[in-house]
């Protein structure tokens, strides 16, 4: 098997014991690897039915695809385990070197199970799997962490991820944090760490990464890298970083304001916007990079700015949305403060923003009081922010009713509020705005993590920015039907991406899937098309959708809060549109095959995806 | 001889805040012909950018007037937006 190693490497916490587990090539060819870490989880549910997210039998699956350290701009690392926010498949795709130290090191993945009695990490280093304690660097932030575990494997180029305090205290929404600030935000995977006790795992080796046709290959990522330099998407990334789209979402209503409430940002003037990449990167020395070492990326959109004598990380555009517009912040230090301790901390900063704005509301109209808080938490107090954001971290008063996400502190607050909070199946919404882009809601209701906008990006489409003329949608997407079959297709399109390690960015709007079935070709020596391709992003979607019905998913959670359906803006650039939700998931629901009581796939389609899973 | 009106546009670069007086040859203009004069007149292609007027990006297909101020963005995430947020909101042709 060409671009995968063909193994796992099978880390039991509970046994402190090591094994092999050997790729089945049936199922790689199916779903890649991505999809094989989906389908892992979905054969341990099978066996043992409804996991505790936080329990020892949850399994949390670390996977990285064939064309991770190929050269090919793009690497990327899928953590999958069943999910401490939604209870439903968890999944989240990290950047940056982690996956292709993986790979060196000789494993497509590793598979961690069970949990220890004590605080552990995990090292895999020139051959040799060792856990270790870890009680000595438990507590310790992230930046911290990585120094100690560096040094006590002693290889300057190991790679590191690690949990912060968030994911130590079961944070339902603590991310894992790489040493080059590449995050796996969503879903909790960092508290799923936290449950087994590994604090840390470092990798390094320096195996040769097999892939089938270099010659081809390398002639493939030429011309991806000339593609990349002359399109005016990746010139616009690479000039400024995700941070640079939210001024002009700001213009296009697409970003949430004070909880999804309001439409007008600094009365919509881009000239009193403090927190866009362009005013951050005008005001502070700033660079770009890649996102990581490993990652020769010609697009480098990670960019960092110049603060009290040393480089530090620029928030990308979701955290400036959720923790500076959605919370009427717009101080460009302060943004770089949260998401500085977000990063040393452990957080998802878009489950956070969006706790925090929930919060604000909450005390804006009394249900959550000072006394409960221990200071004022109006819109728009950094202080205020900075504050919670520890204590949601240590769970700390009111941050231990925080740290388990809206869907469930807003029952224990008061029943009320919860129809203002922002999540879909417990996930909190990130930025891109359903009013707005009706194929967005969409895509937040049907995916099988919950609220993810990385999860079929159609907002490239309906702005005409990626459209996808391979598969017929040569036209952004006006009538509803189009939306849903845009709304399919771009599912199926990133499941395959994130499968195969690819970053999406340059990907949509710069190359097609044409030359991705390519790339991934002459990778593993299997003659694919774009229509495989798809198809491979299908099954995968499909497969999420069984383990979720496994878990108990119900029809009625592939919906929105009825915020966007039924509470339109009264200003701004979204003034009067809501998302149809309803009529929207209805049609999906035929697109998909799924049963409008029960919410299954049609055995029929399963059968026709070559899926054995019923 | 009789002269021949000038029919100005004022475009506000972002974020240099650099303006351009730019004639645009008639009383009004389509936002995706205004790209293209801008396109000539600093050499950014035109679906590096996107035109916003009184705080609201407009589509390739809205008309600004004569006479108006408008702000040229930036577009990372790229292209120009095919359709107002207004109208490809709540569109039930389909059913
Ligand atoms: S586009 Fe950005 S995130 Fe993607 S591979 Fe390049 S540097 Fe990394």
């Amino acid at each position: 098997m060409s671009g995968y190693l063909g193994r796992f490497l099978e880390i039991d916490l509970s046994n402190k014991s090591f094994a092999i587990h050997k790729l089945r090539e049936d199922w790689v060819r199916q779903y890649s690897i991505m999809g094989y870490a989906v389908r892992i989880l979905y054969e341990e549910v099978r066996k043992k039915g409804k996991l505790d997210p936080l329990g020892e039998d949850n399994v949390l699956v670390i996977a990285t695809g064939p064309l991770v350290g190929t050269h090919l701009s793009g690497s990327k690392t899928a953590f999958v385990a069943i999910s401490p926010l939604t209870g439903y498949l968890g999944k989240s795709m990290m950047a940056g070197s982690f996956g292709t130290m993986l790979k060196k090191s000789g494993f497509d993945g590793l598979i961690v199970r069970g949990a220890s009695k004590t605080p552990v990490y995990v090292s895999v280093v020139s051959g040799k799997a060792e856990i270790r304690p870890a009680g000595h660097i438990w507590g310790m932030k992230t930046s911290e962490t990585f120094r100690v575990v560096r040094e006590e494997v002693g290889v300057e180029k190991a790679k590191v991820v690690a949990i912060g305090p968030a994911g130590e205290n079961l944070c339902r929404y603590a991310c894992v944090v790489s040493d080059e600030l590449r995050i796996a935000g969503r879903t909790g995977m960092g508290a799923v760490m936290g449950s087994k006790r590994v604090k840390a795992i470092a990798v390094y080796g320096d195996s040769a990464i097999p892939v089938s046709d270099r010659k081809t290959l390398a002639e493939l990522i030429r011309k991806h890298g000339e593609v990349c330099l002359k399109s005016s998407r990746a010139k616009a990334l690479k000039s400024y970083g995700t941070s640079g789209g939210l001024v002009t979402y700001v213009l296009d209503g697409n970003v949430p304001i004070k909880n999804w409430t309001r439409g007008v940002f600094e009365n919509q003037d881009p000239s009193r916007i403090k927190i866009t990449g362009q005013y951050i990167q005008q005001v502070y020395k700033s660079r770009g990079k890649s996102c990581g070492t490993e990652v020769p990326c010609v697009i480098q959109c990670h960019k960092e700015v110049y603060l009290d004598g040393a480089w530090v990380k620029h928030p990308e555009f979701e955290t400036l949305a959720l923790l500076g517009t959605n919370i009427l912040v717009n101080d460009p230090e302060a943004l770089i403060a949260f998401n500085r301790a977000c990063d040393e901390l452990g957080l998802d900063t878009i489950s956070t923003g969006a706790v925090v704005g929930w919060a604000m509301e909450c005390y804006e109209k009394g249900y959550i009081k000072k006394s409960e808080i221990g200071f004022e938490l109006e819109w728009g107090n950094p202080e205020a922010v900075l504050k919670l954001i520890e204590m949601i971290a240590r769970r700390e008063g009111i941050g231990d009713v925080l740290a388990e996400g809206v869907a469930r502190a807003c029952r224990k607050i008061n029943p009320e509020t919860c129809d203002f909070a922002p999540h879909v199946k417990g996930l909190e919404i990130p930025a891109h705005h359903p009013r707005r882009y009706n194929t967005v809601g969409l895509v937040y209701a049907t995916s099988n993590i919950g609220a993810s906008h990385l999860q079929g990006m159609t907002f490239l489409v309906e702005r005409a920015v990626a459209l996808l003329p391979e598969y017929g949608v040569a036209e952004p997407p006006r009538s509803l039907e189009e939306k849903v079959r845009a709304v399919v297709l771009t599912q199926n399109l990133c499941n395959f991406l994130d499968s195969v390690g690819m970053c999406k960015f340059p990907v949509f709007g710069v190359v097609d899937f044409d030359y991705l079935a390519e790339v991934y070709s002459a990778v593993t020596g299997w003659r694919v098309d774009k229509y495989e391709v798809a198809r491979i992003g299908e099954r995968i979607w499909y497969l999420e959708r069984v383990l979720n019905l496994e878990l108990g998913l119900r029809v009625p959670e592939d919906t929105l809060p009825t915020r966007f359906s039924r509470e339109p803006l009264s200003e701004g650039p979204v003034k009067g549109a809501v998302c149809p939700t309803e009529d929207m998931v209805k049609l999906f629901y035929q697109y998909r095959k799924l049963d409008p009581e029960s919410g299954r796939p049609d055995p029929a389609k399963l059968k026709e995806l070559g899926l054995d899973t019923e | 001889m009789k002269e021949l009106p000038m029919y100005k546009l004022k475009v506000r670069i972002y974020p240099e805040g650099r303006v351009l007086e730019v004639d645009v040859g008639g009383p009004r203009i389509k936002v995706g012909d205004l790209l293209l004069i801008v396109e000539g007149e600093i050499g950014a292609a035109r679906d590096y950018y996107a035109v916003a007027l009184e705080g609201r990006l407009l589509s390739s297909e809205d008309v600004v007037e004569a006479g108006r101020e408008v702000v040229l963005v930036p577009l990372v995430t790229g292209g120009c937006l095919p359709t107002p947020a207004t109208s490809s909101a709540n569109s039930r042709e389909f059913l």
